[in-house]
């Protein structure tokens, strides 16, 4: 029987994983294996802390700066470790850069690997059986689902993902973008170019989006 | 279509927020957690997770292409690796699973949710 709101007698029961994910951390506390507050700043850290805007001003850097660029492409961990975004888990990431004439796309065939020092959480898509199949499969066609045709004379390298090895697109800096200091530069990094699921927008566009 | 999967912006990374439920926020906290106190290795989570994602693919019943089940599927992958370290159990989970049930519904509307001393 469907319950209405304003005359409950008691709490409202959770859905059923939500009990079960309850049942779990309580025995593991009881167990002594894991600290609330530990849980507690984890959670908040990958919803307030760690997302794209991090991928973002490496990627901008990199636009400015070709030194960095070159240290970016070829000595990623070392860039990584000294701006202290290793990964947790001791992976690798390797940087893919895309050119006029190459695009690379990012995917964990297996599961949902991806780097989460640098993107954070990935999104729901990343994670859809319906990517993970055709992104190796189809690419030309998922990256049409997403709005990104590219002319048939664009190679498209597709890169699975591993406990072990995560990777970040660089994309193509945009012409009309060449000039703007880092910070601006930043604000044209979107997720999901860093996936390679989109290309650098700018921002008075996307905002558009955002309000539309 | 992939992207109509979720409420998804292109560009804010404000709006779309990293977790969509509660508890999938606290899957994760919970494995990353562990992982950080030795509990398992990295590659044999990924490869345990690997293992129930397919899993659920396969069971004709419930595959449908969600977060829920996704997180579902995470779900299963650390209650085994939970279970092969006898860490726990399907009895205790069960139980503790209705304890918490049974809390919920003797609280009062409004009032905090707390697990009840087992008497």
């Amino acid at each position: 029987m469907p319950h209405e709101h304003h005359d409950h007698p008691h709490s409202l029961l959770p859905p059923e994983p939500e009990l079960r994910v309850k049942a779990l951390e309580t025995i593991l506390v009881e167990k002594g294996l894991v600290d609330p507050e530990a849980l507690q700043l984890i959670i908040d850290t990958y919803q307030h802390k760690i997302g794209p805007q991090i991928g973002a001003r490496l990627v901008a850097r990199a636009w400015a700066d070709a030194r960095f660029k070159d240290r970016l492409l070829n000595d990623t961990d070392t860039v990584l470790d000294e701006a202290e975004l290793a990964g947790r888990q001791g992976e690798h990431v390797v940087v893919v850069e895309n050119t006029a004439d190459t695009h690379n796309l990012v995917v964990c065939t297996l599961c949902s690997c991806y780097p989460w020092p640098l993107l954070g959480i990935p999104p729901g898509w990343y994670k859809s059986d319906n990517y993970r199949r055709r992104a190796v499969r189809e690419p030309r066609a998922v990256l049409a689902e997403f709005g990104l045709t590219l002319p048939e004379t664009t190679r498209i390298r597709v890169w699975d993902s591993t406990a072990e090895i995560r990777y970040l697109v660089l994309p193509q800096c945009p012409e009309q973008a060449t000039n703007l200091s880092e910070d601006e530069l930043a604000q044209w990094v979107t997720r999901d170019s860093m996936i390679g699921a989109g290309l650098p927008i700018c921002p008075a566009d996307s905002n558009m989006q955002i309000e539309g | 279509m992939i992207r109509l999967m979720e409420e998804d912006t292109i560009h804010s990374f404000s709006a779309a927020p990293a977790f969509s439920a509660v508890w999938h926020a606290q899957l994760f906290a919970l494995t990353t957690h562990l992982y950080d106190q030795g509990l398992f290795s990295w590659p044999q989570w990924t490869a345990t997770l690997a293992h129930h994602i397919q899993a659920q693919r396969d069971d004709l019943e419930n595959n449908e292409d969600t977060e829920d089940n996704y997180y579902q599927a995470w779900m299963a992958a650390l209650t085994s690796c939970l279970m092969d370290q006898d860490i726990t159990d399907f009895r205790q989970l069960q139980l503790m699973q209705e304890r918490w049930a049974s809390a919920y519904l003797s609280t009062p509307h409004g009032q905090p949710v707390r697990l009840p001393e087992l008497s």
